[in-house]
């Protein structure tokens, strides 16, 4: 595990030893997004102001990529897989659901920073079908009710966990 | 009707023959009349004999009303009328009395399976004859080609319908024998109506063309509707409601009666603001040259072959000006390498990947919140209709009525552009459409000046505090009593007239006239180049003339740039684009600037930012290093003219260099290596633009381009002005230093015999009467207080200012699209301007100039610009390609060294004067290096 001070010295010392050679745009990005775990519109600014390559272009690059987010990821991250065995046993009305009761769109984060649904095409137990990741642990056999109620039971755990640290 | 009798049997007619002989000739028509038929012949027999007095009309028709072809509005009008309409029913014989129509022998029929049309036949019912008593009875079931004698064209037969008429591709008329078109009631479906057989002599005339050039006969335009993709829902429609149609106003049926008067008496007013409303402008403002389209015709795209799911994306309309919709987009980037590769922009890029990409801005912000200049180009890119201008004026999909090519008049750039014309008075600016022509924000949009604000229509005079409306006449009468009582009484030098210096040098040479001639009075100059403290000739002593030394061409192989007190990017874009072709082949670029955009500091080779007001020491350094390092050694200097003026006024040492432009000497010798590896160097300055301007700096560049000429390089100065015909004042005469042709003024006139002189007058106030055309000096503390003690104004403007609600008399202007005329541009080239939108006064400025010329005893009722030119012409001599260039080769003079300036004071900001002028501060207010416009 690389500690935070690690992480920034290399977004920093990336950004230093720079010396407008082309195609260092991707490895810069990938660094910020190392260090900040999205790519921030301030880092966008800076590294197009040091490449000088616009930031139109580089939006467009990150955009490109699915390897780059634009949103911080929520603390709980979760893959709905979307593979055959769940695509037809209604995986599609799983998805629907979670972006109903949490509000976002797939790829998206909740505003409260909890949640980021994100699909993936097989976790590999398909036995469980359909099935969600939420951040290592596995969910198989849900349905529309029993995937709210997971949902659920999240959002309040993390009130409940939020209300005491305000407390305490 | 196919019944035996009806060709010989008296009270027995065809409609064909009815209704042309009762349109001749209304003869009355008494008892009852029986119309056979459902077509609009029928009606229109019924409803002439019911009008001609027929005690009872009976239409008569074998199916039922809902299969009659007539025009539903006929029916009902005939049902209004009282005719009776009686459904399946058909004639079979006539009945005679005494050799005349007594009753028509007729069946009752009922509707049987749907024939060859898709309506239902008729059949007749057995043993269901009956007998209709009338007094004349009109056949209207239709009339039939006579094709005899046309069937058969040189032995090769024509091929005929089953109806007897002529086989035709209805796309182009065309028939079966090469060569042969038909059209109208004899092709294809029959006789209908005459706008149809208009439609088929249109097509058959462009297909006729085609056939005799021998080009492949135009296709019907290839087109894709909305409803093609899906029927356009809520999304598409948003809070637009059901809104029907109007109904036409009729007359009542006893005015009908017995008359002949027009039954339909058509919209009113607001009915048509009402039916004019109901259009959503859907349709799409490119058909006529969208690429994609163009293909599609080109190469028969088959539509069905595309059908299916199609992704919807949003349409962005929160620019200004610029409308992108992601729906029409093809992806090419054209707009993307226009905006990034051609301009020095980038505030556009492809965002997302697959089939969700789409053209945005970073970070999908709005594109006006972006560093987007607004300048439209990428319209001008888009092949499609993805990037479109909101037009300003309502109604996207307006015809447009025509174009007129003429140039911009916001800068001295004179760029060439085109006033697309959608009626009267509706308008947008387009670029010229030449390949590698590109145009502002103001150049394209700056026409929202003219059409947002109210304009000046009649002249007014202002008696007792009010202002009333006055003629023409009457308001130059008292202008000329006004001003003319005013010399009298103060002295002609207490007299002046001001022009703005975007007016036209027609306009210039009036008022120069009208100074001098009409008033006596030497003082005539812009209160604009007045306020910015700048003196006419600053040039002169270096190279005879004061204009740039060259035309823009010399940028095309300048392998360096030096731009100084500019704002490229946003004064002047069309000649930073080109100056960026260059710099992109490799020229270098050096930039002094107090303040430094982005793009200047991407693109130059080195930027440098003295302290504002200090440009002209610094670049004296630089002159200083140049010389120590022997690119300007002693003996070449002590050859030129003016070397010891030059030499003894250069004693500033690089240190003081150094401390007062606050730039380090790296720096400078930085740009002095740069200076001295070049071989063509191309000095950019702009002499208006107060932020950076800095005392003897014009004196400065003249030097060292005098300079590196000596050393054996190419260099020269182009001067961009800010307004559009700076460059025209001292042509024209209006300035106070030169008469026309830029002769010196003499004695022989009273009043100032310099700007500063003229400032000095202003100053303290000693300006009694004033005429100002196109300025509005009242707006603004500094230059208010100049005409503080003036006893008569006239102001001359298309809109009101404080100048002219100040003013005792208007006279109302017009705006550059409104005025034939030339203007001067940077380059010294005239530039014609066209009157391509009528002025709302009826007449434009220069034509109210000459009516106060008139007034002043001057005689200008000939052609002012053929005039113009030769007196120009004439005093220019030489000097003639720098100011009058129409292209010749300029004559490279070396020029003579002057004593440098270098003075550090910074200047204060000038009001904008002009109306140009306030507008391109008003934008830069919105944001300072980012364009941002308040809605």
């Amino acid at each position: 595990m690389i500690t935070t001070a690690g992480r920034e010295e290399n977004f920093n010392y990336r950004l230093w030893r720079y010396d407008g050679a082309p195609g260092e745009l991707i490895p810069l990005l990938q660094s910020a997004q190392d260090h900040f775990g999205y790519v921030p519109r301030k880092a966008i600014n800076y590294i197009a102001g040091v490449t000088g390559v616009p930031e139109s272009e580089v939006y467009g690059v990150i955009t490109f990529y699915s390897q780059f987010r634009l949103q911080p990821m929520g603390k709980y991250v979760i893959r709905a897989c979307d593979g055959t065995a769940c695509h037809v046993s209604g995986s599609r009305m799983i998805i629907d659901t979670i972006e109903d009761e949490l509000g976002i769109e797939v790829g998206g984060t909740t505003e409260d920073g909890i949640f980021t649904l994100n699909t993936v095409a097989c976790i590999g137990c398909c036995s469980l079908a359909p099935v969600i990741m939420i951040n290592d642990e596995t969910h198989g056999q849900l349905t529309p009710a029993s995937v709210r109620k997971l949902l659920r039971e999240l959002r309040r755990r993390e009130k409940a966990a939020g209300q005491k640290a305000a407390a305490g | 009707m196919m019944v035996e009798g009806e060709k010989d049997t008296p009270g027995v007619v065809t409609g064909a023959d009815f209704l042309p002989a009762r349109a001749d000739d209304r003869e009355p028509v008494s008892g009852t009349v029986v119309v056979v038929g459902g077509g609009n012949t029928a009606m229109d027999v019924a409803r002439t004999s019911w009008r001609l007095g027929a005690d009872k009309v009976i239409i008569l028709y074998r199916r039922t009303r809902d299969e009659m072809p007539a025009d539903r509005m006929e029916i009902e009008d005939c049902l209004d009328e009282g005719i009776e309409i009686m459904e399946l029913a058909a004639p079979i014989g006539i009945i005679a009395e005494k050799g005349r129509l007594k009753a028509l022998r007729c069946q009752r029929m009922k509707l049987g399976e749907p024939d060859a049309s898709g309506r239902r036949r008729p059949v007749p019912l057995e043993g269901s004859e009956f007998d209709l008593p009338c007094n004349l009875a009109v056949s209207a079931i239709g009339q039939a080609p006579v094709l005899d004698g046309l069937t058969e064209i040189g032995g090769a037969k024509l091929k005929l319908t089953r109806w007897d008429t002529i086989s035709i591709d209805t796309a182009t008329c065309a028939t079966n024998l090469d060569g042969v078109f038909a059209g109208g009631d004899a092709a294809d479906d029959g006789p209908t109506v005459v706008i149809d057989a208009i439609r088929d002599g249109q097509r058959a005339a462009a297909a006729i063309d085609a056939w005799l050039r021998g080009a492949e006969t135009q296709r019907k335009p290839f087109t894709v509707k909305k409803e093609f993709w899906t029927k356009p829902g809520k999304a598409e429609l948003g809070e637009i409601g059901e809104s029907p149609r109007h109904e036409v106003h009729l007359i009542d049926v006893d005015e009908r009666k017995s008359s002949f008067r027009e039954v339909s008496t058509g919209f009113d007013f607001e009915d048509n603001t009402h039916e004019c409303a109901r259009c959503l402008s859907c349709g799409c403002v490119r058909f006529d040259d969208c690429a994609l389209r163009l293909y599609a015709q080109e190469y028969g795209v088959d539509m069905e072959h595309f059908k299916g799911y199609v992704r919807k994306h949003r349409i962005d309309d929160r620019h200004p000006y610029i409308i992108y919709d992601p729906n029409k987009c093809v992806l090419c980037a054209r707009c993307i390498r226009t905006c990034a590769r051609v301009l020095p922009i980038s505030a556009i890029g492809l965002v997302g990947r697959g089939f969700r990409t789409e053209m945005r801005p970073a970070m999908n912000d709005p594109l006006v919140e972006t560093n987007c200049v607004s300048c439209g180009n990428c319209v001008d890119s888009c092949p499609t209709a993805a990037l479109t201008v909101k037009y300003p004026f309502p109604g996207r999909s307006c015809i447009e009525t025509g174009d007129v090519v003429t140039n911009c008049a916001f800068c001295s750039l004179a760029c060439s552009i085109k006033v697309r014309k959608f009626g009267e008075d509706r308008y947008y600016i387009a670029s010229s459409g030449a390949p590698g022509k590109y145009l502002c924000r103001y150049g394209r949009f700056g026409n929202e000046l003219f059409i947002k604000q109210d304009r000046i229509k009649a002249a007014e005079i202002r008696g007792g505090g009010a202002r009333a409306g006055a003629s023409l006449e009457d308001a130059c009468g008292a202008v000329v009593s006004g001003l003319r009582s005013a010399a009298e009484k103060y002295g002609a030098g207490k007299v002046g007239v001001f022009i703005s210096p975007e007016c036209t040098n027609e306009e210039m040479y009036l008022a120069a006239r009208i100074a001098r001639e009409g008033l006596g009075t030497n003082n005539v100059a812009s209160l604009s180049i007045l306020c910015a403290g700048r003196e006419s000739g600053a040039l002169d002593e270096s190279f005879g003339f004061t204009a740039s030394t060259a035309d823009r061409s010399c940028m095309a192989d300048a392998d360096l740039f030096i731009c100084n007190n500019t704002a490229m990017e946003s004064d002047h874009l069309v000649l930073a684009a080109e100056m960026l072709q260059s710099v992109r082949k490799g020229a270098g670029l050096i930039v002094t600037n107090s303040t430094l955009d982005p793009a200047d500091q991407l693109l130059s080779t080195i930027a440098m930012d003295p302290m504002r007001g200090r440009a002209a020491v610094l670049w004296n350094g630089i002159i200083r290093v140049l010389m120590n390092e022997g690119c300007f050694d002693e003996k070449l200097i002590r050859s030129m003219e003016g070397s010891g003026e030059f030499l003894s006024g250069m004693d500033i040492s690089l240190e003081e260099a150094e401390e007062l432009s606050g730039i380090g000497r790296d720096r400078m010798e930085k740009a002095a290596s740069i200076i001295r590896n070049a071989e063509r160097i191309v000095i950019i300055h702009g002499p208006d633009r107060p932020q950076d301007q800095a005392s003897g700096d014009m004196k400065v560049f003249a030097n060292l381009v005098a300079l590196l000429r000596a050393a054996g390089k190419r260099a020269d100065l182009l001067l961009p002005r800010l307004m559009a015909n700076s460059a025209g004042l001292e042509v024209t005469g209006a300035d106070p230093a030169f008469t026309p042709g830029r002769i010196p003024a003499g004695d022989s006139f009273k009043g100032a015999r310099s700007h500063k002189e003229l400032r000095g007058l202003l100053e303290a106030g000693e300006i009694k009467a004033a005429l100002i055309i196109g300025e509005d000096p009242m707006a603004w503390g500094r230059t208010g207080s100049w005409f503080g003690n003036v006893e008569f104004m006239a102001a001359m403007d298309w809109t009101d200012t404080e100048t002219t609600r100040f003013a005792n008399v208007v006279l109302p202007g017009s705006t550059f699209l409104e005025t034939n005329g030339t203007r001067c541009n940077f380059e010294g080239r005239v530039a014609r301007y066209v009157r391509a939108v009528e002025p709302p006064a009826g007449f434009c400025s220069v034509e109210i100039l000459r009516t106060l010329a008139n007034g002043f005893g001057i005689k200008a009722n000939g052609d002012v610009a053929s005039g113009l030119d030769s007196v120009v012409a004439k005093g220019l001599g030489k000097l003639v390609c720098h100011y009058w260039n129409k292209g010749e080769a300029r004559e490279g003079g070396r020029g003579k060294l002057v004593a440098p300036g270098g003075g550090i004071k910074a200047g204060a900001i000038d009001p904008p004067l002009t109306h140009s002028g306030k507008y391109r501060k008003e934008i830069r207010e919105v944001g300072t290096d980012r364009f941002r416009v308040r809605q």
